[in-house]
């Protein structure tokens, strides 16, 4: 099972929409995918719409339920969720303090490799104690990268991060860089974009872009992911197939761990 | 071409930052902006920057606990059974290496021999760069050339409408090499970019949100000339 933490500086930035996103496309492409909500704001389960009653990462770390009992199914097969769970407000800081060192993470990625092929960890944004925790039991990173200015000023605190990490002797590697909110008539995104394609190594920045659209208020608000939000998926659905498309090689998904088909036509 | 903005640290700066968190930089000759992601660099990794200071997360003193609910989980560490176990182990993987023979960036239409392989590259790195939905290259008369899932009405209609811009071209003077984009029912846009080549009058056919700003027209431009360079028009 290959650990992938969703991180990045600044919040806002499209975390929780790619990783939900991402995610399903990775189970549509039949991985077997875990989300983690590890974000205290639980901005997945906020995402979701229905209240699931799981007592979540929170829960499963508390040793309150197992992981089984923890993680919640979804329409697809592939697909299961471990939300946040309902962690005490004033105990978030404790909370984190605990998941910093990366053994629980690493702990939650041991119980759950024989029933997975990916994790993806949606962090809270920052690199305080959940993310770096995340970061340090993960085999990669995937930073979105919001194409506004701010988000690139601070992407240099992801290279510090990954700097220390390797000082620590951590395996997390960067599977990427995903260009988010791209809007090409804006001239501050344009120009962004422009700078991230021509100043950043190209095999960092993956080659599929997500662009600002409505769509995903649409979807959050409705709480699916975009793929799920219409009988007939709106065409940005297909946009994190393809991010799923350049991840797995990026991730080493490239051994699955069950037959590979051929799927036959023919009932 | 804008200009870019410095969002990012100096290039000595930056390559320091990349050393050290382990991605390599980009050659300075990748400069362009929508080429940089054309190809892969093969330059050789610089020495790391000097250590950086490890992060540390001093304890903090814990808020008062309030009365939880009975839903609530209590988040106390000394509640907690021992540290969770059955860690996996920590191998340190490298960096896999990306150098390509001769040391030189590929280009995206490297060791592509046939138009048709080349025209299928360019509406892939033309749907990947520019976040749309469909793409297409297509001859003045609507033969599709190659097509990611663009219906073929939009094919046939992009011939349309450059027969009807040449027809009026008398009264509205337009450039040849120009780009016209269309609103479509569901919200998005046809963006056709017009290119006069070595293999006659083409169109690029992309669907995507909003239509394409001028520079990014040209650089489509630049790349379809670049595909079908030395091929005569049929």
């Amino acid at each position: 099972m290959k650990t992938v933490s969703i991180v990045s500086a600044k919040g806002g930035v499209g975390k929780t929409t790619l990783s939900l996103n991402l995610a399903f496309a990775l189970a549509r492409r039949s991985w077997r995918t875990l989300v983690v909500d590890a974000d205290p704001q639980g901005a997945i389960g906020h995402s979701l719409h229905k209240k699931t009653p799981s007592a979540g990462l929170a829960g499963y770390l508390a040793g309150r339920a197992s992981l089984d009992a923890a993680i919640v199914t979804t329409r697809l097969p592939e697909l299961a969720i471990l939300p946040i769970g309902p962690i005490a407000i004033q105990d978030s800081q404790a909370f984190a303090e605990h998941l910093a060192d990366g053994k629980a993470f690493a702990a939650l990625a041991a119980a759950a490799a024989p029933r997975f092929d990916v994790m993806l960890v949606d962090t809270p944004c920052g690199f305080a104690g959940v993310t770096m925790g995340a970061l340090r039991a993960s085999d990669f990173a995937l930073a979105p990268l919001q194409a506004e200015p701010i988000a690139l000023r601070a992407m240099t605190q992801l290279l510090d991060v990954l700097a220390a990490l390797r000082g620590e002797q951590r395996k997390v590697k960067l599977a990427g860089v995903v260009l988010t909110m791209l809007q090409l008539r804006n001239k501050e995104s344009l120009s962004v974009a422009q700078e991230t394609w021509a100043k950043l190594p190209p095999e960092m920045v993956l080659e599929t872009n997500i662009p600002r659209d409505q769509i995903f208020l649409e979807a959050s608000a409705v709480g699916v992911p975009v793929g799920l939000l219409r009988q007939t998926p709106p065409p940005v659905a297909s946009l994190f197939d393809r991010v799923a498309v350049e991840l797995e090689p990026r991730i080493e998904l490239t051994t699955p761990s069950r037959d590979d088909g051929p799927v036959w036509l023919l009932a | 071409m804008m200009d870019l903005s410095g969002y990012l640290p100096d290039p000595a700066t930056l390559d320091a930052l990349l050393s050290s968190a382990g991605v390599r930089r980009a050659p300075a000759e990748l400069a362009t902006a929508l080429g940089a992601d054309v190809g892969r660099t093969g330059d050789a990794p610089r020495p790391a920057a000097a250590a950086v200071e490890l992060i540390r997360f001093p304890s903090g003193t814990r808020a008062p606990a309030a009365p939880a609910d009975d839903d609530t989980i209590a988040w106390d560490p000394a509640e907690l059974d021992e540290e969770p176990s059955g860690g996996r182990s920590r191998e340190r993987i490298t960096l896999p290496p990306i150098e390509h023979a001769g040391g030189e960036r590929p280009r995206i239409f490297d060791g592509l021999d046939s138009i048709e392989a080349k025209l299928a590259v360019l509406v892939d790195w033309i749907m990947g760069t520019m976040a749309s939905y469909s793409a297409f290259i297509a001859d003045g008369d609507g033969l599709a050339l190659a097509n990611r899932n663009a219906p073929d009405n939009y094919v046939a209609a992009t011939a349309l409408i450059g027969r009807a811009q040449r027809m009026i071209d008398t009264y509205v003077p337009a450039p040849v090499d120009g780009a016209t984009s269309m609103e479509l029912d569901d919200g998005n846009t046809l963006q056709i970019v017009w290119v006069t080549t070595d293999a006659g009058w083409l169109a690029a056919g992309i669907v995507l949100t909003e239509p394409l700003p001028r520079p990014i027209c040209v650089t489509v431009r630049d790349m379809v000339r670049a595909a079908v360079a030395n091929e005569e028009a049929r």
